[in-house]
C-alpha cells in the first residue's frame, strides 16, 4: 500500500496532501491573497509559501494519521508555474526525500490535475478540459501522452477573469473568479465582446483588451453595470470553451468529459458544458470543487501513478521548470 | 554609452552542523540554483546561478555576476532557500545517513505495486 506525500506551490496556492492507493488521506492548503486590484508576484508568493509549507506538511501528516516512516515517496510540482514558488516547494520536497530516504517524484502540474480528475471522475479515458489561471487546454490521451488538441493562443481563461476582476477592483477573497461568478448571476444585459475561436484553439487577450478599453466608458455612461460586464465576460469566454470542447468531443469520440483546474469550480461553465454534453450523448464527469483548485493531493495522486510505473525523478535531474507542457510527459502508467 | 562593468565575484561559506546536513542542503538546492540543462530551457530563477559544493561541514557558494544587483538577488534567494532546508531538517529530522557515507539511494524500481481498482 504505497503512500505518497504531495507538495504543490506553482502559483498562489501552497498545499500538502497524502494519497494511498486512490484514497485521499489528507489535503491541506493555504492561499496567498492580495488586496483588490493587485495580482500575485513571484517573490512575495514564494515568501508566503516558504512561511506556510512546513506547517502544511505537518498538518497533512497529522490529518492522515501518519508518521514520516509511513510515507513511501515524496512528490512535488516540478512545473509549469512561477519560479520562486516552485523553487520553495522543490527545496522542501528534496530535503524531505533525502532525510526520510525516499524516492522523489517530480510531477507536471497539469498532469496532477488530470490524474486527480480521473481518480474522482471514475472515467478511465475522458476528454479533459483544463481551465485555470495559468492554463487553458483541451486534452486527450493518445500513445502514452496527454496530447493537447486545443489551447489558448495567449492568456489563460482564469488569467483573463482575474485581470478583469482587478480592473473592477473586485476582492481576491476567496478568489476573483468566484466573485465574478457571483456578480454575473445578477447581470441582465449581454454586452457584445470579441469571440475568438480558431479551430480547436481560443484567444482571450483581445477580449480582455477590449474590456479594459470599454469598461470605464460603459460604467460612466450607465450603459452597463459591473454585474452586466461580469455576465457578458462569462457568457462569451465560456461559450468559446464550450465550442472547442464540443469540437474535440466530436473528433475524439470520447464519451466522458472531465473538467479540471480552478475555473472548473464555476457553476455557469459546468452548466454550459453539461448542456452541450447531454446534446451529444456524452457525460460530464462529477466535479469535486475541493480538488479543482491547486492542491497537494493531486500531486500525490500523479506521483502515486509515477511510482507505480517506476518513473522516479533522480535528485540531480529534479530541477524546476517554469515551462513544462502537458504533452512533454511520457505517461508510462497508462496503456 | 554605458561604462564597461567589471565582473563581481562573491564566495560564501556557510558552516552547518554536520557533513550529512551539508550534503542534504547541496542535494536540495543544487538542482535549481546551479546552471544545469533542464526541460523548458533556462534558469527558472531571475538571478545569476552560483556554483555550489560541500567542503566537509561547510556549504560553499560562489557567484560571478556583472552587477551588484543581480549578485544581491542571487545571494538572498540562496540564503532564503537554505533557511527553508535547515528548518525542514530541524522539524522533520536529518535521517539515518552518517557523516562518512553518502545519503542512502532510493529502493530499486520498478516496485511491485498492486493494480489500481
Amino acid at each position: 500500500m504505497p503512500t505518497v506525500l504531495g507538495l504543490e506551490g506553482s502559483a498562489n496556492k501552497v498545499g500538502a496532501g497524502v494519497v494511498r492507493d486512490g484514497v485521499i488521506l489528507s489535503n491541506c492548503r493555504a492561499t496567498y491573497v492580495t488586496p483588490p486590484g493587485h495580482g500575485f508576484a513571484p517573490g512575495p508568493t514564494g515568501r508566503h509559501h516558504r512561511a506556510r509549507l512546513l506547517g502544511l506538511v505537518a498538518a497533512a501528516l497529522r490529518d492522515a494519521g501518519l508518521r514520516p516512516r509511513d510515507i513511501d515517496a515524496v512528490a512535488f510540482t516540478r512545473g509549469p508555474g512561477m519560479g520562486s514558488p516552485l523553487a520553495v516547494v522543490a527545496a522542501a520536497a528534496r530535503t524531505l526525500a533525502q532525510v526520510w530516504g525516499l524516492p522523489l517524484l517530480g510531477v507536471n502540474h497539469c498532469v496532477g490535475h488530470i490524474e486527480m480528475g480521473r481518480l474522482l471522475g471514475r472515467a478511465p479515458d475522458p476528454l479533459v478540459l483544463y481551465v485555470s489561471g495559468g492554463n487553458t487546454q483541451v486534452i486527450a490521451f493518445s500513445r502514452r501522452r496527454y496530447r493537447i488538441f486545443g489551447e489558448t493562443l495567449d492568456v489563460a481563461v482564469g488569467n483573463c477573469l482575474d485581470r478583469f476582476a482587478r480592473l473592477l477592483q473586485i476582492s481576491n477573497e476567496p478568489s476573483p473568479g468566484y466573485n465574478i461568478e457571483v456578480l454575473a448571476r445578477r447581470g441582465r444585459r449581454l454586452v457584445e465582446l470579441p469571440y475568438v475561436v480558431k479551430g480547436l484553439d481560443v484567444s482571450f487577450s483581445g477580449l480582455l483588451s477590449h474590456l479594459q478599453a470599454v469598461t470605464p466608458k460603459l460604467l460612466e455612461a450607465g450603459e452597463a453595470t459591473p454585474e452586466d460586464l461580469c455576465f457578458s465576460l462569462q457568457e462569451t469566454a465560456f461559450a468559446m470553451l464550450t465550442e472547442v470542447t464540443e469540437r474535440a468531443l466530436a473528433l475524439t469520440r470520447a464519451t466522458h468529459l472531465l473538467l479540471v483546474g480552478g475555473v472548473a469550480c464555476n457553476r455557469r461553465l459546468q452548466e454550459m458544458l453539461r448542456t452541450m454534453c447531454r446534446a451529444r450523448g456524452a457525460e460530464l464527469c462529477p466535479i469535486d470543487e475541493r480538488y479543482c483548485v491547486d492542491n497537494g493531493a493531486m500531486i500525490a495522486q500523479a506521483g502515486w501513478e509515477m511510482l507505480r510505473a517506476g518513473q522516479v525523478t533522480e535528485l540531480a535531474q529534479s530541477g524546476i521548470t517554469q515551462r513544462y507542457r502537458t504533452d512533454e510527459v511520457e505517461v508510462t502508467w497508462r496503456d | 554609452m554605458a561604462a564597461e562593468m567589471e565582473a563581481l565575484e562573491l564566495r560564501v561559506r556557510v558552516p552547518l552542523p554536520s557533513v550529512r546536513v551539508a550534503r542534504v542542503a547541496l542535494g536540495a538546492l543544487g538542482p535549481d540554483l546551479q546552471p544545469l540543462p533542464r526541460p523548458g530551457g533556462s534558469n527558472p530563477l531571475p538571478h545569476p546561478s552560483p556554483h555550489l559544493r560541500c567542503c566537509g561541514e561547510q556549504l560553499e557558494a560562489c557567484w560571478v555576476a556583472a552587477g551588484a544587483r543581480g549578485l544581491r538577488g542571487g545571494v538572498t534567494s540562496f540564503l532564503e532557500l537554505l533557511g527553508l532546508v535547515l528548518e525542514t531538517i530541524e522539524r522533520f529530522g536529518v535521517g539515518e545517513g552518517r557523516d562518512d557515507i553518502p545519503p542512502s539511494p532510493p529502493p530499486p524500481f520498478p516496485m511491485a505495486l498492486p493494480p489500481r481498482e
